[in-house]
């Protein structure tokens, strides 16, 4: 009943900010589009729908992730009739409350602790980019609280000897690696790390034919064995190790104490310094704690920036490996695809680290105050103390989120581009709202197709358009890539992330050469009139680098 | 004889329900779709766990059961779609419910000791 209701929790921040909105992030558009296309055609499309008009030159036009769940959702939206969006919806408020539950089950698995456990399904309500991230309804929400599963049934599996709870967690880790190309390098980081190390302990006792051998073995090979027949008909291992979001900022401290919230961080350290102390002085269970490293270990490997990795294979690696296919190889498999979404996969060990952290607390606060009244009051002082700011922390940070993405007016204007603008119509759009219009309704959003090779460029000539200051730059602009209608966000400035970077000139669109045609609480939609257009003046996209550069 | 048909129905009153709302669906006279999409989901995540999991509390199956019914269900659609060429359509969806309640039916008879039969 309790760990219900430290679910709960987790509903809070979409009840304050977005009663009617389906995401924070609101960047489900691929995965409707996903759905929609294995609905319409009835099956797995040779192509993937996400990239149909997406430029094939730059973009997989198969499948690079597992369809495993849009699979499932097309199914459900074919045997309910009900719109896609509804089923997402259903899957974000589910499962992205469930998600805690599993962490509980981990823990309790762990430590056999039943205060800890309940502390870390808080905990991990309480991680900002957790809150974020399990609120999209996209492969994450289904593939976060899959992981802890996959350990849970492993360990049990080791601890019972028993087949099934085996079966299980291969079943489960093939869940997670079909779910995206992230969760692919988790789940098979810390399933191969934990591997490596279980066999280095049997070889080092000398027992070979135990549970504790085979069994990571044995998950390992159920799970490839699941996914392995999809990856012969389509080249899901070979887009998971190549076509990843690279993001190649390093990260920074401050980005840690955003994304994973300051009381967790804190917390979690206390925890994971308390837990090496007590290990060594042999008054905690050593598995235990190797198990939470490596599993926090392989996440942050996948977090970080792909540099570090670099540099210790090209020093270390480089002039060991001898034949270039196997350092192509090792060079794929350890460094990372890098991207800020693996945050959301360390929220939950850092959870447990964070209710480890509390509990130390508490043993500490037991030794210095013997009166049990004075103590455990304090003890709830000081929980609370810490509790009630992360939360709102954390839940504070999901506002820039927020707009990001379609919401009920991004969908309206949607809405309104595809079924009242011309077909021939060339929209200029911000990019979330943009990728929306085009996956929904195949109209232009600018040209994609002529700048494949430089997709960013895209972003960067939108930024460029609203931005700039002269009417006459912006005009030349708009003739050189063909623009007729623009999308405005009137709270660019104050929700989107990106609108931090650029500024709209709002009074450069009241000039007569746009007509608004479109106008709701949040967005407008300007026609450009053709006659304003200069003929025969050229513009040099060098202008927009230029402006960038400045900015 | 009602009492044996009474015990039965308690026994499987899940995959009985399954059945009666497959039909439902299938004659398009489904009251509501999303009462529909939870039972499907939940439902046969939970008759799973209960045939792979027997012990542990019916709120573990219940939190399980919810994960493990779409990623069966998941990967079964998958496999079936690419390479049986099964078509992903509205009636087929249901007949592969249906299916999948009788395996599941199967499976709990046969683990299900034969004096409690």
């Amino acid at each position: 009943m309790t760990i219900l209701i430290i679910s709960l929790i987790r509903v809070l921040p979409k009840l304050q900010l977005l009663y009617d909105q389906f995401a924070f992030w609101g960047v489900t558009a691929d995965f409707i589009v996903e759905v929609n296309g294995i609905a319409e055609n009835e099956g797995i499309p040779s192509i993937d729908p996400k990239y149909v008009t997406f430029s094939k030159a730059f973009y997989p036009i198969r499948f690079s992730t597992s369809p495993v769940w849009s699979t499932f959702v097309a199914f459900l939206k074919q045997a309910t009739s009900l719109p896609t969006w509804m089923i997402g919806k259903f899957y974000i408020y589910v499962l992205g409350i469930l998600g805690s539950f599993t962490s509980y089950f981990i823990t309790r698995k762990l430590t056999k602790n039943v205060n800890v456990s309940l502390l870390s399904g808080l905990f991990v309500n309480l991680v900002p980019y957790y809150v974020v991230w399990t609120g999209i309804a996209r492969f994450m929400v289904f593939a976060v609280p899959l992981i802890p599963l996959c350990f849970y049934f492993l360990i049990e599996g080791m601890e019972r000897k028993e087949k099934k709870f085996i079966v299980l967690s291969g079943l489960f880790a093939a869940g997670v690696l079909a779910s995206h190309n992230f969760t692919f390098w988790v789940v098979a980081m810390t399933l191969l790390s934990f591997t490596i190390l279980s066999l280095l302990k049997c070889i080092l006792k000398k027992k070979f034919y135990t549970w504790e051998f085979f069994s990571p073995i044995a998950v390992i090979f159920i799970c490839l064995s699941i996914i392995l027949p999809f990856s012969v008909k389509y080249p899901f291992f070979q887009n998971s190790l190549n076509n990843g979001w690279i993001e190649n900022s390093p990260r920074t401290v401050k980005q840690y104490m955003n994304w994973l919230g300051i009381v967790p961080i804190s917390l979690s350290t206390i925890g994971a310094a308390s837990s090496v102390y007590l290990v060594l002085k042999k008054k905690c269970d050593s598995q235990l704690v190797v198990f939470l490293f490596i599993w926090l270990f392989s996440v942050w490997w996948g977090l970080e920036d792909m540099r570090i990795g670099e540099k210790i294979i090209t020093r270390y690696v480089r002039p060991l490996i001898k034949i270039p296919q196997l350092y192509n190889l090792v060079w794929r498999s350890f460094v990372p695809l890098t991207s800020s979404r693996f945050f959301v996969h360390l929220a939950q060990p850092v959870a447990i680290f964070s209710s480890l952290g509390m509990m130390s607390i508490h043993g500490i606060i037991k030794r210095l105050v013997k009166k049990r009244f004075v103590r455990e009051f304090l003890f709830v002082l000081l929980f609370i103390a810490l509790v009630v700011p992360g939360a709102i922390h954390s839940y504070n940070i999901a506002k820039p989120f927020i707009s990001i993405g379609p919401s009920n007016d991004g969908w309206e204007v949607i809405k309104f581009v595809c079924e009242e603008l011309p077909d021939d119509a060339s929209v200029l759009s911000d990019v979330a709202l943009g990728e929306s219009i085009l996956m929904k309704c195949n109209k232009q959003f600018l040209a994609y197709y002529t700048y494949a090779k430089d997709p960013f460029f895209v972003y960067k000539v939108w930024g460029y358009i609203i931005s700039n200051t002269t009417l006459d730059e912006t005009l030349k602009a708009i003739s050189k890539y063909k623009i007729t209608h623009i999308v405005l966000n009137k709270h660019l400035n104050s929700v989107y992330i990106l609108g931090k970077f650029v500024n709209i000139e709002h009074e450069k669109f009241r000039h007569e050469c746009f007509r608004k045609v479109f106008d709701n609480l949040s967005l407008e939609v300007y026609e450009v009139r053709q006659a304003c257009i200069p003929k025969g003046e050229k513009f040099d996209d060098e202008n927009v680098k230029r402006w960038f550069a400045r900015v | 004889m009602m009492k044996m048909l009474r015990d039965g129905l308690r026994e499987y009153r899940v995959h009985v329900l399954i059945v009666l709302i497959c039909i439902l669906g299938l004659l398009d006279i489904l009251i509501s779709r999303m009462a529909f999409m939870y039972m499907i989901t939940f439902l046969i995540g939970i008759l799973l766990t209960d045939i792979f999991i027997p012990e542990g509390s019916s709120f573990e199956k219940f939190i399980i059961g919810i994960f493990f019914g779409p990623l069966i269900m998941g990967f079964l659609v998958l496999y079936i779609n690419i390479y049986f060429g099964v078509k992903i359509t509205h009636i087929n969806s249901f007949i592969l419910i249906l299916i999948l309640n009788l395996l599941l039916f199967i499976l709990k008879i046969r683990a299900t000791p034969m004096i409690k039969r």
